[in-house]
């Protein structure tokens, strides 16, 4: 055996068979090479510096306060349930909304609103859902944190930012504003259903969060589709992270790639990507 | 002698908030050390902690006493850093909130502050080792040396297999003896 291989077990913890002749022949191989002792001494010193690097942080004092505080407080599911057919969806939105709205004017009233984005084109049929109703996005409407934009298809709706990104929200689509700058540094969007294209300033940061992965722009051009089952990024500038709970992505320009719900995103792959006016199409 | 995590977690499933609180006040160091490690900033990782406790409370029933609670709590918390980090954050680990050797300089002359100096200046070096890591290995090696979890444990709470887990552990260590090989004369860089 020599230094290489007795290096591929050295150190490592010793299963039990059938790699155990080779742990014993790698043993036997290190007694006899001061290379190879030398570095089984230096993985041991490694333990030893990490075990006395990584110390505790303490958490705040008021941290066990704050989480059962949190815990008394109703759990509610950011998004829509999985499965729910759009016609029911949208009734059920409609349903929600003419509900809110009888409880939520007064509060509302009270509340100042927030930075807002503005709609700068619009075509077809688009909405604005909020508490106090449902309006149609026309240009010049006032998006604020909170509202859902809506399309049907074959229309679409550009949003600008504060920031001057803007986002295109394309026919059938169904995206939540969670957060605009300058309240928070990224810009922060729940897309539920549907396509959206996104063009990002250079310096800022948009997330979008969808069933099956959340993308993460800074500074760039993307498209993204999302379904229940799959989400679909394209990068036309610059470079998005796709992530979900199993893994994450960097796609950069002229890539493409997916995540569903159940595994780590695909591997970005080139492709090339149809200069539509700047928007991707649908089909990728 | 406290009550057993698994008591604690039993009373939690049933919805006794008392025992929740303590189980919090146990564990909530450990679950905010993993979480600065893996996120990078102390406002993300508390807010990735109090997120990982909401969900031990909301699942304490799925508990079943078998294994280990941390494994199971930081199962979670991996979870928890994960989405947060990912979804509301860049990919690459911000060390803002780690000492930094500047903070204690020796002067050559105290030998205290100059040891101090030293070990602040090492432990910061080790961190930005580990951060440069995959998440592949950087995971394993934080819940090995800085929570003290067995390969056991440590693939219960990834979800992967013991023998994988101390695979990982171990090329994180591969890895780190070249990215810290100043800190030890006897190791080389090959």
């Amino acid at each position: 055996m020599d230094c290489r291989e007795a290096r591929r077990y050295l150190g490592r913890p010793s299963g039990p068979e059938p790699g155990t002749a080779h742990w014993a022949r790698a043993e036997q191989h290190a007694a006899a090479c001061p290379v190879c002792r030398a570095y089984v001494e230096s993985l041991q010193r490694i333990d030893e510096i990490l075990s006395a690097s990584l110390c505790p942080h303490l958490a705040p004092a008021d941290f066990t306060a704050r989480v059962v505080e949190a815990v008394a407080r109703p759990h509610q599911p950011r998004t829509a349930p999985v499965g729910l057919r759009p016609a029911l969806a949208w009734a059920l939105a409609a349903s929600a909304i003419a509900l809110l709205a009888a409880t939520a004017t007064q509060w509302r009233s009270a509340m100042a609103p927030s930075a807002v984005a503005t709609v700068v084109a619009a075509q077809g049929v688009g909405q604005v859902l909020r508490a106090s109703g449902a309006e149609a996005a026309v240009p010049g409407a006032r998006i604020e944190v909170g509202d859902t934009i809506a399309t049907q298809p074959g229309g679409s709706v550009c949003l600008c930012f504060p920031d001057r990104s803007c986002v295109t929200v394309q026919g059938g689509t169904m995206v939540r504003i969670v957060e605009l700058p300058p309240t928070r540094s990224p810009a922060r969007l729940d897309l539920e259903r549907g396509l959206i294209t996104g063009r990002v300033q250079h310096g800022r940061e948009m997330l979008v969060r969808t069933p099956c992965a959340t993308a993460s722009a800074e500074g760039t051009r993307f498209c993204l589709n999302a379904t229940d089952e799959q989400s679909c990024l394209t990068v036309r500038e610059g470079r998005v992270g796709l992530a979900n709970d199993h893994g994450q992505v960097h796609a950069t320009a002229m890539q493409h790639a997916s995540a569903t719900r159940t595994a780590a995103p695909e591997a970005p792959v080139s492709a090339p990507i149809p200069d539509s006016g700047g928007h991707c199409s649908r089909s990728f | 002698m406290g009550r057993s995590d698994a008591d604690l977690l039993r009373a939690v499933g049933a919805g006794d908030v008392s025992a929740f609180s303590a189980f919090v006040d146990r564990h909530k160091d450990r679950v905010f050390s993993f979480a600065v490690e893996v996120i990078g900033n102390r406002a993300d990782a508390e807010d990735a902690s109090q997120e990982t406790f909401v969900e031990a409370y909301r699942f304490a029933r799925r508990f079943q006493g078998e294994g280990s609670a941390v494994a199971w709590l930081l199962g979670i918390a991996w979870h928890r850093c994960l989405t947060w980090k990912y979804r509301w954050r860049r990919h690459a680990v911000s060390l803002d909130d780690l000492p930094s050797p500047e903070g204690v300089v020796g002067n050559g002359t105290d030998r205290r502050v100059d040891d101090e100096a030293e070990a602040t200046a090492v432990r910061l070096d080790v961190r930005r080792a580990l951060a440069k890591l995959p998440p592949k290995y950087r995971v394993p090696a934080l819940l090995r040396y800085q929570q003290g979890l067995s390969h056991e444990e440590i693939g219960a709470a990834l979800g992967i297999s013991p023998a994988t887990a101390a695979q990982r552990v171990h090329r994180a260590k591969v890895i780190l003896r070249t990215a810290l090989h100043h800190l030890d004369p006897r190791a080389g860089g090959g």
